[in-house]
């Protein structure tokens, strides 16, 4: 019984992904007519139609955003979570309220204004002001998951790095950092993924072609009168891809980080 | 600390920026403002529009919420049996969370569409429906089945986190609760649920403003539509700015969002104490 009910969970969480996948390799035609769980038929056409199209632009304007966002977010996302655990310092108390609050004021309400200073900046319609705008996004979770990483290795440690005559940041660049590898690797993952999948920054201030993330260049081709469903499948997948590779190559990893990040706040 | 400099110039500057522009008649970004104190508050709160985005973006909030916590509970219970297969189970049900939004959207429009659809399809061909049921077309059913569709991306999450709530439950619990011959339902009832509660309060309290704020969804999968039914406060004040040219209003819906949030979370922390005492 509870089999069942785990057999029917997982074909609802996965038949989605599985009919995209398909649907991608399936010639136009059949779209229309052919609803067989298993292709009849197989094509590369929709993705001959995706390389013809401005979607590898954007995937690699996708890429940029994403991996700077990611470098950026990850580098003030660890100075900001050894600070908070390693000094004492006023305000501290202050400081993580604040990031709290933070969670609260993300999203639209910050983009309007955003848009505003970003214009006054020169960095409006440029991917390098998206991906400073993505680290909004990303700093709350990184510096939890990060909080709670680093809290598993002992400040001793470091310590005794700083009295064999080290600085504080050679101790922690020897130290901290080789053994946090695997919570760096999480949080940059977790935080090209946001960047890579973001949606409404990018909507906001991107305004040309040659300048959409792919969450954008997919959302403008549903908007046009005839779907292309050939094109969008296809690029759908392409734009999952990125995702399914991280998540296949340190899903344990990230769902640790997660679960750390969330459970002990 | 950079950090400050950086919670300062993203986070703080453009929240009073926002305020000020909610207390003046600007109609397009950057263009002319001129103060003109609560007015734009008054017409905001008179218009009914506007207050349809507030109903819609509770109903919204409070829909994927009630759906996540149960299904996600159901999954996590489900995960936590010793079953064949389980360890690809668990591996696999995170997928759905690393789809960029956009494909979601774009999937499920594929899937749901009445004329090539295969949801459609295949109810037909079963004899469960008889005409093609029109989902995110139709005013009525457009809310509904936009929660249910997000649910089915973010479930998968709060699965993984209850998980390992289960997992940290120690084994006595259940041994002494045996010794005091307590049913399956009441070892739920007293043990399983209450060990869970820091997590579903911390799940819930950031869940609830992250849906509240939530944009990329319900934008990508119905522009707000079909006519307002499914235009939350985010959607609405995208139009705002874009089509209807009144970004003071918009302006004033963030403050109002703010207001509502700040509100549900001082009255949550005091409540439920999602970090203990």
């Amino acid at each position: 019984m509870l089999y069942v009910v785990l057999v029917g969970m997982m074909v609802v969480i996965l038949f989605p992904l599985y009919w995209m996948v398909i649907s991608s390799i399936k010639p136009v035609m059949d779209l229309y007519r052919s609803y067989s769980l298993i292709p009849e038929r197989v094509t590369s056409y929709s993705y001959e139609q995706v390389f013809m199209s401005p979607i590898p632009i954007h995937i690699r304007n996708s890429t940029l955003v994403a991996l700077a966002a990611a470098a950026l977010s990850v580098f003030l996302a660890t100075l900001a979570s050894l600070a908070t655990m390693r000094f004492r310092f006023r305000g501290k108390g202050l400081f993580m309220n604040l990031l709290i609050l933070c969670y609260m004021f993300q999203g639209f309400m910050l983009v309007v204004p955003l848009a505003d200073l970003l214009t006054r900046l020169g960095l409006y319609d440029n991917i390098g002001g998206v991906a400073i705008l993505h680290t909004i996004l990303i700093m709350p979770f990184a510096i939890w998951m990060l909080r709670a990483f680093f809290g598993t290795i002992p400040a001793d440690l470091e310590e005794a790095a700083m009295i064999d005559g080290t600085s504080r940041l050679g101790a922690f660049w020897r130290v901290t950092f080789p053994l946090s590898a695997p919570g760096l690797a999480t949080a940059t993952i977790f935080a090209f993924l946001t960047s890579w999948n973001e949606y409404m920054f990018a909507l906001v201030m991107l305004v040309s072609e040659t300048n959409r993330t792919i969450p954008l260049g997919l959302a403008t081709s549903i908007a046009h009168y005839s779907i292309d469903w050939a094109t969008l499948n296809a690029g759908s997948v392409l734009a999952t891809i990125p995702g399914f590779i991280f998540f296949l190559l340190i899903g344990k990893y990230f769902e640790a980080g997660l679960v750390s990040g969330a459970v002990r706040g | 600390m950079p950090i400050l400099i950086w919670m300062a110039f993203l986070i703080y500057y453009p929240m009073v920026d926002g305020f000020y522009f909610s207390l003046t008649d600007q109609s397009t970004i950057g263009g002319f403002a001129s103060f003109v104190g609560l007015q734009t508050y008054f017409a905001v709160l008179s218009n009914k529009d506007y207050l349809y985005s507030i109903v819609n973006s509770v109903i919204w909030t409070a829909g994927n919420e009630v759906i996540q916590t149960l299904l996600g509970l159901g999954g996590a219970l489900i995960l936590n049996e010793k079953l064949r297969g389980i360890r690809w189970a668990r591996s696999l049900i995170l997928l759905p969370w690393m789809l960029p939004t956009v494909v979601v959207a774009i999937v499920f429009h594929f899937m749901l569409s009445a004329e090539l659809g295969v949801i459609n399809h295949y109810l037909m061909a079963f004899g469960i429906v008889e005409k093609p049921l029109v989902l995110l077309g139709s005013p009525q059913n457009a809310m509904p089945t936009a929660i249910l569709i997000n649910s089915w991306r973010f479930v998968p999450f709060v699965m993984v986190l209850v998980l390992a709530g289960l997992k940290t439950i120690p084994e006595e619990l259940y041994e002494a609760a045996n010794i005091d011959g307590a049913s399956s339902f009441q070892k739920f009832r007293y043990v399983t649920l209450p060990s869970l509660y820091p997590i579903f309060a911390a799940v819930g309290l950031i869940g609830t403003i992250w849906q509240f704020n939530y944009f990329d969804f319900p934008y990508l999968l119905t522009r707000g539509g079909p006519g307002l039914s499914t235009a939350t406060m985010p959607v609405m004040m995208y139009m705002l700015m874009t089509r209807y040219m009144f970004s003071s209003r918009a302006y004033v819906l963030s403050m109002i969002m703010f207001a509502i949030l700040l509100a549900f979370t001082l009255i949550y922390i005091k409540r439920v104490k999602p970090w203990g005492e």
